[in-house]
């Protein structure tokens, strides 16, 4: 059983600028897949590639094990790209609009008129069928363009930054549909700068910077994987100290295996490099030291969190 | 959003219910699932546009004042009007929207898809490359249609006038469309192959100044004719038709050669964009050369065999060949050496296949091969037709020796610049794609670079002479020599000639490489789907006893 996508040691170059550096990963059929990264860490080329627009010049991408340099037309097939611009032509209205890309995958007779139907509903643009394609808003235009992306059934959707540019009321719309198509087993690849929405969608991210795949897995395993320095494991502690956590600041700094100190009225938040073993010592310690503390544990982090950590803000 | 959860229900009428418009208009509805989508797309847009309701109406307002104006002129006049004043005036309109408006916008339709990143979109759709080509083409010829049907009845109102017969208005309205047909088909071509918006801007100013130049041009060709004793003498010319008949063809393989460099552009990378293109300019070539021989034979009913005493027939058909192959293989050789997988599943595996469609395959030594190749046959047909079909008698010997060494040297200049050329860029590739430019400038500078040394060649044997401008300037030295018929350097052409495979010599390696890549299997899956989609014929049975199905079990 092949992937719904693969991407093997792509490598992809515009002039001395290496765009895509060595990315791999895999998606599993029904997954969603999140694409992180900063602007120009090489998510679009990357997108791009895997929907046969742009040829790698090492690696390949594989749709349901079809290669998508050699056997781009079978890739086309399964697979809907949805770019980060809309592609409206002028002087056609939504339907018409819809029903070109129907044609232009092959749909025919009742199937087309049965797909069309399909999407309007999906996307509620039925009821503006008729209404020229320049006079809709940017969230409209943008469910036309996810109705587009789907007019043909693919088993795998690719979207550069659906979400861009859209007002919050546009934006839950949109993911509610794409929540929908997953939910549906669509397999989904999707890139966006809003991580809070990506992390309630994606059940996998990769995170990507300079063209280097910096981290692929559930947000919990990345945030593991990153709390690792060497053979010793990293963790965000939270300590609430009754009359204010200034009192305890002294006693922490003191401690080698405390860094990035963080002071909120009570709470003191901090990273701490040791086992669960060594939390508990610490723990230990911080009652024998007679501080009133109220609450210990260790804090949660973020996708957000997880991408300023592992990212390091660098472009190419 | 499955299938399942939202079912189609299209909406029940009964026949008795559904009215003759209703019908029409569902025949149309499935008819319409067998027209290129983007016929319709292009159709849908065009139509609303203000762009043509403007030219269109212009057109027919235009058609209307000159018929006014010829109305009244004849009325003041006494009737003396000419018809082909009136015909003359409706060509001028109908020309400008055929030859300037009409392919200006098939250029700025499939530009304006690149601009609004439309063309990505058409891009991952199953539409073939070819399809969106012959799709930009029916639909702008949907308007040349429209803008001929508006302006046709305009011509039958000139038919009743004296001085205008129907041969000679179709003669004239067949060139007007067919030139517009080759000019869409260029400007689609152009279209394809500019990406960059700066090269696009570029483009555009450079197509419509052409478009512009073109329709003067056409219309004082029109003109020219009109006062030259009228059309009927022009069809009345014993060699008209002969050079009619070539403008047609010539014209018509242009159409298969710019579609077919619209559609290799626009092809995926990875895919073959070579092959189809080569076989079209093979065509294209056998075509010159059978018009040519057709127009010798032509001429040698009306004239006999005494006029190939000459050389100029033989010229003829070398000097444009060795352009036409030169450009070709400018080009050719800058292709990428190594093949891809794609590309190599549709190598030939027989040792004829390997030898024959070898160099129609992509690569940089394959179009090196396939330019000297194609010229060498074209040296191969003239010897032919000077020694086998031209008798002996026309001339003392079957071929002069100035075309034999006019085909030496030529051929050896061929082998120098292309060889030189696929040598350098096989260098360059390796480290980024050459661009179309790139190898245009590089040949520039190898004919520069040609330039010089057959200056300084010139200058150290003869000296600063006046009268030898033309060899100082020209990079194949010996060919203005040789074509004049002055033969200065006695064994010059042998020398070009062994330069010449030198530098083959020197590309055979890589030649080679390219030619030792194998066919490569298609993975195993595309290969069951094709195996289902074209099943083995079975024999049919020679007897009713016989079941094939028996005698091939498999």
């Amino acid at each position: 059983m092949h992937p719904a996508i693969e991407v093997r040691k792509l490598h992809r170059f515009f002039g001395e600028t290496h765009a895509v550096n060595d990315v791999s990963f895999a998606v599993k059929r029904g997954q969603v897949f999140g694409f992180i990264g900063p602007n120009g860490a090489g998510k679009t080329t990357a997108m791009r590639i895997l929907s046969t627009l742009e040829l790698p010049h090492y690696g390949d991408a594989y749709v349901d094990g079809f290669s998508c340099v050699n056997d781009p037309d079978r890739v086309r097939m399964l697979l809907g790209f949805m770019p980060d611009s809309y592609g409206v032509y002028p002087n056609v209205n939504v339907r018409e609009y819809l029903d070109f890309f129907a044609r232009a995958y092959g749909l025919r007779g009742a199937e087309r008129h049965a797909s069309l139907d399909r999407v309007m509903r999906f996307t509620h643009l039925d009821e503006l069928a008729e209404k020229p394609i320049t006079g809709l808003s940017k969230g409209m235009k943008q469910r036309l363009c996810l109705g587009r992306t789907i007019i043909h059934n693919p088993a795998v959707l690719v979207m550069d930054e659906p979400a861009a540019g859209l007002d919050p009321r546009a934006r839950i719309e949109l993911r509610e549909m794409i929540r929908q198509l997953a939910d549906d087993g669509k397999t989904i690849l999707i890139s966006s700068h809003i991580l809070t929405e990506l992390a309630e969608m994606c059940d996998i991210v990769g995170i990507i910077e300079q063209g280097r795949m910096l981290a692929t897995g559930t947000v919990d395993q990345i945030l593991n994987n990153h709390t690792q320095t060497g053979d010793q494991r990293r963790s965000w502690l939270r300590v609430r100290v009754l009359g204010g956590a200034a009192a305890i600041v002294t006693w922490l700094e003191q401690r080698p295996e405390i860094s990035n100190l963080q002071i909120n009225g009570d709470v003191a938040a901090f990273e701490f490099l040791g086992e669960e073993t060594d939390e508990a010592q610490l723990l230990r310690s911080l009652i024998q030291a007679e501080f009133p503390i109220h609450s210990f544990g260790s804090q949660n982090k973020s996708l957000e969190e997880v991408f300023m950590q592992v990212t390091r803000g660098r472009i190419q | 959003m499955s299938d399942a959860a939202i079912p189609y229900t299209p909406e029940a009428t009964s026949p008795a219910e559904e009215t003759r418009t209703a019908r029409w208009e569902r025949r149309f509805e499935r008819a319409s699932d067998w027209v290129n989508p983007i016929v319709i797309k292009e159709c849908r847009q065009a139509l609303k546009s203000r762009q043509f309701f403007f030219s269109f109406t212009l057109t027919l307002l235009f058609c209307w004042l000159w018929s006014i104006f010829g109305v009244w002129s004849n009325v003041t006049t006494n009737g003396d009007l000419s018809g082909q004043t009136m015909l003359t005036g409706y060509l001028f309109i109908l020309s400008f929207p055929l030859i300037v408006i009409v392919p200006f916008s098939a250029f700025r339709s499939l530009t304006v898809e690149r601009e609004d990143k439309t063309f990505e979109l058409l891009a991952v759709t199953t539409l073939k490359p070819r399809q969106i080509v012959l799709g930009k083409f029916v639909s702008t010829l949907v308007q040349l249609l429209l803008y001929v049907s508006g302006v046709l009845p305009c011509f039958g109102f000139t038919a009743l006038l004296q001085g205008v017969d129907l041969p000679m208005m179709g003669f004239l309205f067949l060139n007007i469309v067919l030139g517009s047909i080759t000019l869409i088909f260029f400007c689609l071509m152009a279209a394809s192959l500019v990406q960059e918006r700066f090269w696009q801007m570029l483009m555009t100013v450079a197509i419509l100044c052409g478009l512009l130049l073109c329709f003067w041009g056409g219309m004082a060709a029109l003109i020219e004719i009109r006062f030259d004793g009228g059309f009927s003498n022009l069809l009345r010319d014993p060699e008209f038709w002969p050079a009619f008949s070539g403008i047609l063809l010539a014209q018509a393989t242009w159409w298969l050669v710019f579609h077919q460099i619209a559609t290799s552009q626009m092809t995926f990378a990875s895919d073959n964009r070579s092959s189809a293109l080569r076989i079209c300019l093979v065509i294209q070539h056998l075509v010159y050369v059978g018009w040519f021989a057709y127009l010798c034979w032509s001429f040698s009913q009306r004239r006999g065999m005494d006029m190939f005493r000459n050389d100029e027939f033989a010229y003829m058909l070398l000097i444009p060949s060795l352009i036409y192959l030169y450009c070709i293989g400018t080009f050719a050789t800058g292709e990428p050496e190594v093949l891809s997988s794609r590309v190599k599943r549709q190598l030939p595996e027989s040792l004829l296949g390997r030898m024959f469609t070898n160099w129609f395959f992509p690569g940089p030594g394959r179009g090196y091969i396939f330019a000297v190749a194609n010229y060498a046959a074209v040296c191969l047909a003239v010897t032919l037709l000077y020694t086998l079909i031209v008798p002996r008698s026309s001339r003392p010997n079957a071929i002069s020796d100035n075309v034999v060494r006019f085909m030496i040297a030529s051929f050896g200049y061929l082998l120098i610049y292309l060889g030189l050329e696929t040598w350098i860029l096989r260098r360059v590739q390796r480290r980024f794609q050459a661009s179309l430019l790139l190898r245009a400038l590089i040949q520039v500078l190898l004919l520069l670079a040609g330039l010089m040394v057959c200056m300084f060649w010139e200058m150290l044997s003869r000296g600063l002479n006046p009268d030898s401008l033309a060899y100082y300037f020209s990079p194949f030295h010996l060919l203005p020599d040789l074509a004049g018929r002055n033969g200065r350097f006695e064994g010059g052409e042998y020398a070009i000639l062994i330069v010449g495979v030198g530098v083959l010599i020197l590309n055979l390696p890589g030649i080679v490489a390219e030619l030792l890549q194998t066919k490569m299997a298609a993975p195993a899956r595309i290969a069951a789907e094709f195996a289902a989609q074209h099943p083995p014929v079975l024999p049919l049975p020679t007897n009713p006893w016989d079941d094939p199905a028996e005698k091939n079990p498999s």
